[in-house]
């Protein structure tokens, strides 16, 4: 049997006093969407960065791809592709130089970095400000760059903290576009959101995450069934007030 | 051992300097800063220092004399600007608030014999205000006047005697400078020049510094490079040769610009100036050292910065703390000898200062450029475990920020963060400052006491109390093991071996002991059993109690969990030779804090290292008198006796120290 692409056991996080994730265990497959649900401090978060190998977890082990987060950080690194919440750009760099940047901190040859930026570019819609400044950028065109430079290097994991997080409908909508062509494309996805929408469009299976524990998981049909609601915000709720 | 990618340094650096040199501030400090600053500062000065003189010129200079003004008043007509005043008192027209003289002359007139009858001979005193520009400017001009006067009162008293000015002077004195104005004006200008040209290149670097860690923290840029498979040490090793590139183009910049400022527009300056090419680049590789080395410590300051705010307020202290050494520069007749050629940034302000004043000797220039570059490698070392550490290179949350003093760890004990601790280090060592002098001064042995145990001990103690930290845990303290015990007694002997063989064979001969060092060595040296037990007490048991509290506990144990052992150690030596305030013991005093914080950390207790300490103390203090008499004697014997007392004390004592192979790596 295959292993899955994410994989986390048992895994615990303190911050000082602060328990952020309490023993949560989870997996995704290989062209599975998983959608984190949660409030705010609920731990999201903090599972996503001990999946992108920028925490180490208090206790518990994960593995991306077989490749285990702690031992092999680098390796994992090559492997996946994060956006995390409130990531930025470099404001004097143009969105070509960003990612010929990042291509190249990836290991590609300055010619091999050149020609898949270029790529990246025409893939995500960025060749018309390609060579302005990050800085005069608008919000939504941003976003297209965080994202271009999180996936650029094709990895077959992403993690994506809030994706659609300040967007407009549109922009949102490409990235939801971008989410559903990296599953059809056998990737594995983890993302957290606030959007019950958007998790109930793009998402596989949804885990429900409240005070560093993983309250539910399943697909929503299954949440819906076991909760007896029929919205996926009244699941969540449901889930939410059962175990306060 | 980890491995670094240069490619992947060079892309994290020229990244670095591509964005940084669109950045509006570098460009400011690197480019435009040093191409106006030199050529106005140069013009400005010299042509208002000019405008000056012609004003005071203009208004002339009042002589109030005091006496006679008959004899003198046809001398002082000849020089121009020159005004004779009739006064009752000479010295209170200059001292006068109202419209003061500028010089007053008190004239006494007298007769003596001649061979042919009677003469006159005239007595002067020229009063002059030193502070004041004006008079020293007058000055000039009198002397001038006075003795134009008083040679022709001579040639014509020779006249009269029928004598030539040959016949009546035997000893004929002549001086002449063998330097040429232009290397005078380049001597007395110098310190400054180095000082100026040192901060100056920093400040190069200072925001790029900033921006490196604090400025991809605040956009959100450090946690998507952390996320790509290049290690955190070719991130800081790339960041850090951006940094010294800028710093070192800055001082580029700038010598182009002084060399450029001398050459057109100084050189018939009054004094001229010029700095040739060849004087210029042997500028840069005296500075080269010490920028190198406070890019490292910027670097290091700016990787705990959170924010912008946090990183100035960090690197501020890091910058002005180079000032110090540097500012030690200014002193008249300070040159740079083998021995000062080790003090890192004053050794390379006193290469500039000697290279202008051409007085620059090859030995101790080498040494400055060698120990300089060694510090940076330090330094840079520091800096890469610092950033190959999770909790500093990753982001944290805000309660272990700077602002946090103390934290709490996954298990749930608290413990003092490393700003916690460098705070009550900094209080401890404020009062060493200020208070510890005027005690030891009063009453030395109480004072001692003291100092001790009022200065270093109760402020430890009390902010482990005030932050609810266990003893136990914020001083490392834990029982040790027989064997412990006795490796502690070995490296206190060989260490104590080893620190007077520093003392005796390298220090003594480089620099000379200070006068009120061997003051209170001598103070400290017990007469009779009761003295020494007294003396054991406040000079080797206390101090053993005391400062390993502050310095191995509180220091050593917060600065191991953020920075990683070796660091740490090194970080609560320099602090523990720091705060003895005693420079000319500072490297002896450094050693030692190695010794007893790699001891800490190996036996897992601040006991290893109090018993060191003590038993180093002890025997310093039981067998001085013995020691002096042995070392008074140099030669090969007393060399391989200390080196062989340090070499097996240290290397068993350790041996017994280490931690056990089963146990594993400890800290």
């Amino acid at each position: 049997m295959n292993r899955p692409a994410v994989e986390l056991r048992h895994i615990s996080h303190r911050y000082g006093s602060f328990l952020a994730l309490d023993d949560v265990s989870l997996s995704v497959r290989a062209g599975q969407v998983y959608g984190l649900l949660g409030p705010n401090g609920a731990g999201k978060t903090t599972l996503l960065r001990i999946l992108s190998t920028l925490l180490r977890p208090t206790s518990g082990s994960a593995w991306v791809l077989g490749l285990d987060v702690q031992a092999e950080p680098e390796a994992v690194r090559h492997r996946i592709g994060v956006l995390t919440a409130g990531s930025g750009l470099y404001d004097r760099l143009t969105p070509r130089e960003t990612l010929r940047y990042f291509l190249r901190l990836h290991g590609l040859s300055r010619r091999d970095a050149e020609d898949r930026a270029a790529a990246a570019l025409a893939r995500f819609g960025l060749e018309s400000f390609a060579d302005r400044p990050c800085a005069s950028l608008s919000t939504g065109q941003r976003q297209r760059v965080l994202l271009a430079r999180a996936l650029a290097h094709d990895p077959e994991v992403l993690i994506l903290d809030e994706p659609t997080s300040g967007l407009d409908v549109v922009a949102a909508r490409g990235i939801h576009a971008l989410v559903a062509e990296a599953r059809a494309c056998g990737r594995a996805v983890l993302l957290s959101s606030h959007d019950m929408l958007e998790v109930e469009l793009l998402c596989d299976t949804v885990g429900i995450l409240d005070g560093g524990r993983l309250r539910a998981e399943g697909s929503v049909a299954e949440l819906r069934q076991r909760s007896g609601r029929d919205k996926l915000a009244e699941v969540f709720l449901h889930y939410l007030e059962t175990t306060a | 051992m980890t491995t670094i990618r240069w490619s992947r340094v060079a892309v994290v650096a020229l990244k670095e300097l591509h964005d940084m040199l669109r950045d509006r501030r570098t460009l400011l400090m690197m480019v435009l800063v040093p191409a106006l600053l030199y050529p106005l500062g140069g013009v400005a000065l010299s042509q208002l220092a000019r405008s000056a003189m012609d004003r005071i010129d203009r208004q002339g200079y009042v002589v109030a004399i005091q006496g006679p003004l008959e004899p003198l008043r046809a001398a002082l007509l000849r020089q121009p600007g020159l005004h004779a005043q009739l006064v009752s008192n000479a010295e209170a027209a200059l001292r006068t608030d109202r419209e003061p003289a500028a010089l007053g002359l008190r004239v006494h007139r007298s007769e003596v014999e001649l061979p042919g009858g009677r003469g006159e001979q005239l007595a002067v005193e020229i009063l002059y205000d030193e502070a004041s520009p004006r008079s020293r400017a007058g000055l000039v001009r009198l002397r001038k006047a006075l003795e134009a006067e008083a040679e022709a009162r001579r040639s014509e008293r020779l006249a009269q005697l029928q004598l030539s000015p040959q016949q009546i002077t035997p000893l004929v004195l002549k001086e002449r400078s063998i330097t040429s104005e232009t290397r005078a004006a380049l001597t007395q200008l110098a310190p400054a020049l180095a000082i100026l040209l040192i901060l100056l290149s920093l400040m190069g670097a200072f925001y790029p510094a900033i921006d490196l860690i604090a400025g991809e923290r605040e956009r959100g840029t450090l946690e998507p490079l952390l996320c790509t498979p290049t290690s955190r040490l070719e991130i800081a090793a790339g960041k850090y040769v951006c940094l010294a590139v800028l710093a070192l183009g800055t001082c580029i910049l700038n010598l182009v610009a002084l060399s450029l400022t001398t050459g057109l527009l100084l050189r018939n300056a009054d004094p001229p100036l010029s700095l040739p090419p060849l004087q210029a680049a042997l500028l840069l590789l005296a500075a080269t050292p010490v920028l190198l080395l406070v890019s490292a410590l910027l670097l290091l300051a700016a990787a705990f910065a959170q924010s912008f705010k946090d990183a100035q307020n960090l690197m501020t202290p890091v910058y002005l703390a180079c000032l110090l050494p540097a500012l030690a520069g200014l002193v008249p007749e300070q040159h740079l000898s083998s021995g000062l050629a080790l003090v890192p940034v004053l050794s390379s302000v006193l290469f500039i200062k000697d290279l202008l004043g051409g007085s620059l000797k090859l030995l101790p220039g080498f040494v400055a450029v060698a120990s300089g570059l060694f510090y940076a490698a330090l330094a840079v070392a520091l800096a890469a475990r610092v950033f190959e550490h999770a909790e500093i290179s990753g982001a944290r949350r805000v309660e272990h920020g700077v602002a946090a003093l103390t934290a709490q760890d996954p298990d749930g004990r608290r413990r003092f963060t490393l700003t916690g601790a460098l705070g009550v280090y900094g209080l401890c060592l404020a009062l060493m400052l200020h208070v510890a002098p005027r005690l030891q001064g009063w009453n030395l042995r109480l004072g001692l006491l003291l100092t001790e145990v009022l200065l270093i001990l109760t402020p430890a103690l009390l902010a482990l109390r005030l932050g609810h930290v266990p003893l136990r845990e914020g001083l490392g303290l834990a029982p040790i093991t027989a064997r412990q015990a006795a490796g502690a007694v070995l490296v206190g002997m060989g260490g104590l071996g080893l620190a007077l063989w520093l003392f005796r064979f390298v220090l003594q001969p480089l620099l000379e002991p200070p006068a009120e060092y061997m003051r209170l060595l001598d103070a400290l040296r017990p007469r009779g059993t009761k003295q020494l037990l007294v003396l054991l007490g406040i000079g080797a048991i206390l101090p053993a109690v005391c400062e390993e509290s502050l310095c191995r506990g509180l220091l050593l144990q917060a600065a191991r969990r953020t920075l990683g052992r070796r660091a740490a150690v090194a970080l609560s030596a320099f602090l523990f030779a720091l705060l003895h305030v005693d420079p000319y013991r500072f490297s002896m005093v450094l050693l030692l804090g190695c010794l007893l914080g790699l001891a800490a950390v190996w036996a897992e207790s601040i006991l290893a290292s109090a018993l060191i300490h003590a038993v180093n103390n002890t025997l310093a203090l039981a067998l001085g008198d013995m020691l002096d008499a042995c070392l008074a004697r140099p030669g090969a014997t007393v060399h391989l006796a200390l080196l062989g007392t340090a070499a097996l004390g240290l290397g068993l004592g350790l041996l017994l120290l280490r931690p056990h192979p089963r146990t594993g790596r400890m800290g």
